[in-house]
């Protein structure tokens, strides 16, 4: 778990944030964050925190290797079951819009 | 070191040219190296001649011319081996035999008539260069826990015999390999004579074996050892001096496992630890107290533990102190090297009995303690306890002396008109012969309560006698009758023996005075935990006005009951209510004090009749014992685990700031004068109630008691004239105590025993020297009464 | 000495994942630098990876089959479960088994304590909890008015989110059982080892996202070791392995960022803050190694009554009585968190110790070095494994 999984924001509300990880929503805190994060953003979520706000030049490259990864079987592979890991440390709430 | 001044002979020269000198240097220069830098300086300076060991010291023949003679007598004076000292020479003038170099001759024997001292040097911990060598791939002796040489070793452990040779140790046998004989006989090689000398393919070797004499791991005994230490096991190490029992020291479980089976409730664990710098994560170590773990006796060294340090809290309950070790053999720091982690390394016994020193002995008595057993088969010859020293003031406190020093003497300012022997005390015992000038201290016997530590005591004695070739008809002991010394001593005594029973405390300032050359009269503070005072009551706060041969009480603590006897020292909240009581007149406040909430109400009945009454309550005038009791009020501690535990407690506690006695009197219209602490022990009731802090309390009892101690050592001076002052007696092991009182007593001669304990492990020599001294007197009585 | 390719940070944001052609010249330049400092396989350039994610990506692409054979690459105490030690989990197991719910991440369950591991007590009817965030635990809290302990494990990464959810003021049932570590104390630790020998180490992207590369600023000019902050994609970490052995070469000891897209130098204060206003370093034991000074986070004292150690008497003497079993005196998980042995150095790996009955921590946790060589088909290493090492090795 020192692998920190991005996301993108789908929606905000005060320290909270939905992101969308490929498909799946999920809750992710904001409080250490050290950048203002708005809709759209991708975030690195690690234990269902943001770490960082990813610079929009940097996404592509960022997502690479989760892609990837997310190709393997879970139940096989550690990286991605890690990665699967830290997408369900946010919790599962209702999402509007 | 102490240099008898030379004697120079008036023989004069039989060659004009060329001088031949026969040189006797006394001292502990046999064994350390000294031989082999003779032979140096002999070639360096170009002198002739020849070296031996002679029972005596050593005995060197010598030619030159006289003015290079006389430069090579002035440099034996001051001999480069760290641990070679020169206590005198003597020569005289002898025929000229040339020779072509210097040469060492294998020992002789023993001329007839010279009478011998003993001259085998203390065990040495391991020299820089073996430390190196056996870190080195490339060296024969990589990785060899029992290599030494003429710097270092052991010595006194393994000695059987006089002189000092290698048929008379242990390792005799042990055949030397060819290489290994090749360093022995060189003279200008490092291990020239080192009579331990061994290697890999010749020497003693190691093997790690379980309770029932099982081999594990032939090939790598150290390695698997660490391993299963790491694992929170128990390992007993066989050692210089004896059996260690080891365990992880970070780890609480292995920690608290090694306490129930060695049954040790409380009392701190050793922690060896592999360098200064891994001692610095146990310690907050200052720069004395770094450098006396670095000495070539390496003590146990008592430092302050470090908060949220690398031990287990198990290591030292509730403890502040901590007492660190550094590696002295091989095989520990081979040890150190497998494993990085700071080790208890406890006496391999059972509590209260005596150290195990060989295979089958500690295979026997630790079965039940260690899970596995580090061998080898160098055998012990004498069991000898780590030293445990601690810095107080100006310089380092033996509390323990015992490997490292013994069986180096103390020197006496004046002979000893027979030879004598201290059977010592109870506790912490140990043994001393005195013979000539000098006072031979035996190594740390323990506490003689049990019978196979007793049985130790009969057989280091003989041993002892044995070295020396005496055998003292002159038997010192204490007042107590029913120590084992006092047995023994009777035994002992049988037709022609002559018997004198010293006085405890006067025996502990008597130490004082030969250690520090003294003939008294003095002012002896003699302050421990108790000693019989020979009236029916216990001392240990007493001021003596003394000499060696007698001393006269001048002032003393106020007494406390000791309500069950024994049971009040084990249970220190008896002392606390007696002390109370008699504070309080018979109305103790215990409803407030958090020490006695917790008690059953039938044991404080039980314990408040017996003081009425008299009963089973002993008078106690121990300072230790007033210790204990403000300890188990300040830290609300019914019980006490072992002796001093609340002292050490209290000490560690208080906080430093400006002196801030609380009131007490000293009651001079008492004969003795008595030291009234009932002011102090009420101010302290009520320091309590306001919820002073316990560091406050802790510091103002101790400034209490070096304000009383001041006072009645001024009132004496008054009264009966300045003199030294001594420190002594155990309760002068306590650093704020002593520092204390010597600072209250600037522009006193203040002296602390230093070299010598002043606890318990220095009675002994006390009562060697009292009893001399009263064995004179009384022999030059008798022969004036009987007219001469 | 021919040419090297540099590592600018304009390349660097050029790397493509699994780009055949710049896998192939990153490797051929890490043969040919590390050639030219001149080591024999039996005594190799050692460097030392502290992060359970760069192994997983080292086994899982196999590129230790790429390392050159005078190349060490060395996981240290990287894995935050496997580096917790016996005391922290017995007080977790003593706490259980008090009766009080504890919640953990999954994969602290089967580590092994002192007698019983967390999933042992669960069996035993204690009532431990899994979760996946902190947050979730608080949840759980707030669903109840019983107890609620987090056994809060993992680095510095980890405890920022522990510290904010603490500063969240959750509900008053809920405490933290500390047992977060701090990575850079346990690098100084290990730099002085002298069976390691460790001459660079490559640090985890993302946690250096958290402290900010300047962190090791003082480290290299201490130890005078090069430290490269490299981030997880194999060819993140060839040419971070590569630029280490250039520093290395050159004998230069200096901190190089290779992971700029996430990690910059002064790092996230904001992280930084909420972790030190709610931890504090402390010493104490890592699993294998017998004290890492300021390696633990503890909670600070005005957090007291948020602290488990404080709120409760954790009782754990009663799971003494217990004497070491005979396999554990075999496991050397120890020597393998200090980056002294390697699993297959292990008499009991792959045999007695798998991750279906693990014997060590090593095996227990999706990052300790023993699973992740036995998930990616055990020894991915194609030379001979080194001597165990002893005195002077």
């Amino acid at each position: 778990m020192c692998l920190g999984v991005p996301g993108r924001v789908v929606h905000v509300d005060g320290a909270l944030a939905t992101v969308d990880f490929w498909g799946v929503r999920r809750q992710v805190r904001l409080d250490t964050v050290d950048q203002p994060v708005v809709p759209g953003d991708y975030v690195l979520n690690h234990v269902g925190f943001a770490i960082r706000r990813i610079p929009p030049e940097d996404i592509v490259e960022t997502l690479a290797l989760y892609e990837q990864l997310l190709q393997e079987s879970a139940a096989e592979d550690m990286m991605r079951a890690d990665v699967e890991a830290e997408i369900a440390a946010g919790d599962v709430p209702p999402v509007p819009g | 070191m102490r240099v008898a001044p030379v004697v120079r002979s008036e023989a004069r020269s039989i060659s004009p040219l060329l001088a031949g000198r026969r040189i006797v240097v006394r001292g502990t220069v046999q064994g350390v190296g000294f031989r082999p830098w003779v032979a140096r300086l002999a070639r360096a300076e170009g002198v002739a001649g020849e070296a031996r060991n002679a029972g005596d010291g050593v005995v060197i023949e010598a030619f030159a011319e006289p003015r290079i003679l006389d430069g090579f007598l002035d440099r034996l004076a001051h001999p480069e081996p760290p641990a070679a000292r020169v206590r005198a020479i003597d020569w005289e003038e002898i025929p000229v035999r040339l020779e072509g170099s210097f040469k060492i001759a294998i020992t002789e024997s023993l001329a007839a008539g010279i009478s011998p001292r003993v001259s085998i040097p203390p065990d040495l911990a391991t020299c820089p260069r073996c430390v190196e060598e056996i870190a080195d791939p490339g060296n024969r002796r990589f990785g060899y826990p029992f290599t030494n040489c003429t710097d270092c070793g052991p010595r006194f452990t393994i000695a059987l015999d006089l002189p000092y040779d290698r048929r008379t140790t242990t390792m005799a046998p042990f055949e030397m390999c060819p290489d290994c004989r090749r360093e022995y006989e060189n003279p200008l090689d490092r291990r020239f004579h080192a009579e331990p000398n061994a290697c890999p393919r010749c020497g003693p070797r190691l093997k790690l074996i379980d309770a029932e004499g099982r081999e594990k791991s032939p090939e790598q005994p150290l390695h698997a050892a660490a391993r299963a230490l790491e694992a929170g096991m128990i390992v007993a190490i066989h050692g210089i001096g004896g059996f260690h029992l080891a365990c992880d020291a970070t780890s609480s479980v292995a920690v608290a496992r090694l306490r129930q089976r060695k049954r040790r409730e409380e009392k701190p664990f050793a922690v060896m630890v592999r360098d200064l710098e891994r001692a610095r994560w146990v310690a907050d170590l200052t720069l004395e107290e770094e450098e006396l773990l670095l000495t070539v006796e390496r003590p146990i060294v008592i430092a302050r533990r470090a908060k949220e340090g690398a031990l287990a809290p198990e290591v030292a309950p509730e403890n502040p102190w901590v007492g660190l070790l550094l590696p002295y053999s091989p095989l520990h720091h081979l040890l150190f090297a497998e494993l990085d982690r700071p080790l208890v390394m406890t006496s391999g016994n059972l509590s209260g009995e005596p150290l195990a020193c060989a295979e089958e002995e500690a295979l026997d008595r630790l079965r039940d303690i260690a899970d596995l057993f580090l061998v080898h088969d160098r055998a012990i010859a004498t069991r000898c306890d780590d030293s445990v020293a601690r810095f107080i003031g100006d310089g380092p406190v033996l509390l323990r002396r015992s490997r490292g020093h013994v069986p180096r003497a103390i020197r006496l300012a004046r002979p000893v008109a027979t030879p004598v022997l201290g059977c010592g005390g109870e506790l912490k015992n140990t043994f001393c012969i005195a013979f000539g000038d000098e006072a031979f201290l035996g190594p740390h016997i323990g506490d003689l309560e049990s019978l196979a530590t007793s049985e130790v005591y009969a057989e280091a004695v003989d041993r002892l006698e044995r070295f020396l070739g005496v055998s003292p008809e002159l038997t010192a002991h204490d007042l107590h009758p029913d120590y084992f010394t006092s047995h023994y001593a009777r035994e002992r005594g049988g037709p022609g023996g002559r018997l004198i029973a010293v006085q405890h405390h006067h025996a502990h300032v008597a130490s004082a005075l030969a250690e520090h050359g003294i003939d008294g009269p003095v002012l002896g503070l003699a302050w421990d935990g108790t000693g019989d005072g020979g009236d029916g009551t216990a001392w240990g706060g007493e001021l003596l006005l003394a000499s060696a041969a007698a001393s006269e009480r001048l002032a003393t603590m106020r007494p406390l009951s000791l309500a069950g006897g024994e049971a009040a020292i084990h249970e220190p909240w008896r002392l606390a209510f007696a002390a109370l009581d008699d504070a309080f007149d018979g109305a103790p406040p215990l409803a407030d004090l958090q020490l006695f909430a917790n008690l059953e109400a039938r044991a404080l009945v039980t314990v408040r009749r017996m003081i009425a009454a008299g009963v089973r309550s002993p008078r106690a005038h121990g300072v230790g014992r007033l210790f204990d009791a403000v300890g188990a009020l300040l830290f609300a501690a019914p019980r006490a685990r072992f002796e001093g535990q609340l002292a050490m407690r209290l000490e560690g506690t208080a906080v430093t700031g400006a002196p801030r006695p609380y009131p007490f009197e000293l009651d001079r219209a008492a004969r003795p004068w008595q030291i009234d602490w009932r002011p102090a022990l009420r101010a302290i009731v009520a320091d309590l109630a306001l919820g002073v802090a316990a560091g406050t309390i802790a510091a103002r009892f101790h400034d209490t008691l070096v304000a009383a101690g001041a006072a009645v050592v001024r009132a004496a001076t008054a009264e009966r004239g300045a003199m030294p002052v001594v420190l002594t007696g155990g309760c002068f092991q306590n650093a704020l105590l002593a520092n204390g009182l010597t600072a209250a007593l600037a522009g006193h001669d203040v002296r602390m025993q230093r070299r010598v304990p002043p606890g318990d492990g220095g009675l002994a020599l006390g009562q060697a020297w009292a009893a001399s001294a009263i064995h004179r007197r009384t022999s030059a009585a008798a022969m004036a009464a009987g007219g001469a | 000495m021919s040419a090297r390719l540099p590592l600018v940070p304009a390349e660097a944001e050029q790397l493509r994942f699994r780009d055949p052609e710049r896998a192939r010249a990153l490797a051929a330049g890490l043969e040919r630098v590390t050639r030219a400092i001149g080591r024999s396989p039996g005594s190799p350039v050692s460097v030392m990876h502290v992060c359970g994610s760069h192994e997983q990506a080292i086994a899982k692409f196999g590129l230790r089959a790429v390392f050159p054979r005078e190349l060490d690459v060395i996981m240290g105490p990287g894995c935050p479960v496997c580096i917790t030690d016996l005391p922290e989990v017995d007080e977790a197991v003593a706490l259980a088994r008090q009766g009080v719910r504890i919640a953990t991440y999954g994969d602290m369950l089967r580590v092994p304590g002192t007698m019983q591991s967390l999933a042992d007590a669960q069996a035993e009817g204690a009532r431990i909890e899994v979760v996946y965030s902190v947050a979730q635990a608080v949840d759980r809290a707030r669903a109840s008015s019983e107890e609620l302990v987090f056994f809060a494990t993992g680095f510095e990464t980890t405890a920022v989110a522990t510290a904010a959810a603490l500063v969240a003021d959750p509900p008053p049932n809920f405490s933290v059982l500390s047992a977060h570590k701090y990575i850079p104390p346990v690098m100084e630790i290990v730099a002085e080892m002298p069976q390691t020998r460790i001459e660079g180490f490559l640090a985890a992207g993302h946690a250096a996202t958290i402290t900010g590369w300047g962190i090791f600023e003082e480290f290299v000019e201490r130890h005078r070791l090069p430290v490269v902050v490299a981030g997880f994609e194999p060819l993140d970490i060839l040419a971070g392995l590569l630029k280490l052995v250039e520093l290395i070469h050159d004998e230069r000891a200096e901190v190089v960022n290779a992971f700029p897209r996430c990690v910059t130098k002064e790092g996230n204060l904001r992280a930084q803050e909420l972790l030190w206003r709610v931890f504090r370093p402390t010493g104490g034991r890592w699993r294998g190694i017998a004290h890492v000074p300021n390696g633990n986070l503890r909670l600070r004292e005005e957090w007291a009554e948020r602290d488990a150690r404080q709120r409760f008497a954790i009782q754990v003497e009663e799971l003494w009585n217990y004497a070491p079993p005979a396999l554990s005196q075999e496991c050397i998980c120890g020597d393998i968190m200090a980056g002294i042995a390697a699993p297959a150095d292990c008499r009991l790996f792959g045999r007695e110790c798998v991750p279906d009955s693990p014997v060590g921590a090593c095996m227990v946790s999706s990052e300790g070095t023993c699973k992740i060589w036995h998930q990616y088909g055990g020894h991915p290493d194609l030379r001979v494994s080194p001597e165990p090492k002893g005195v002077g090795a």
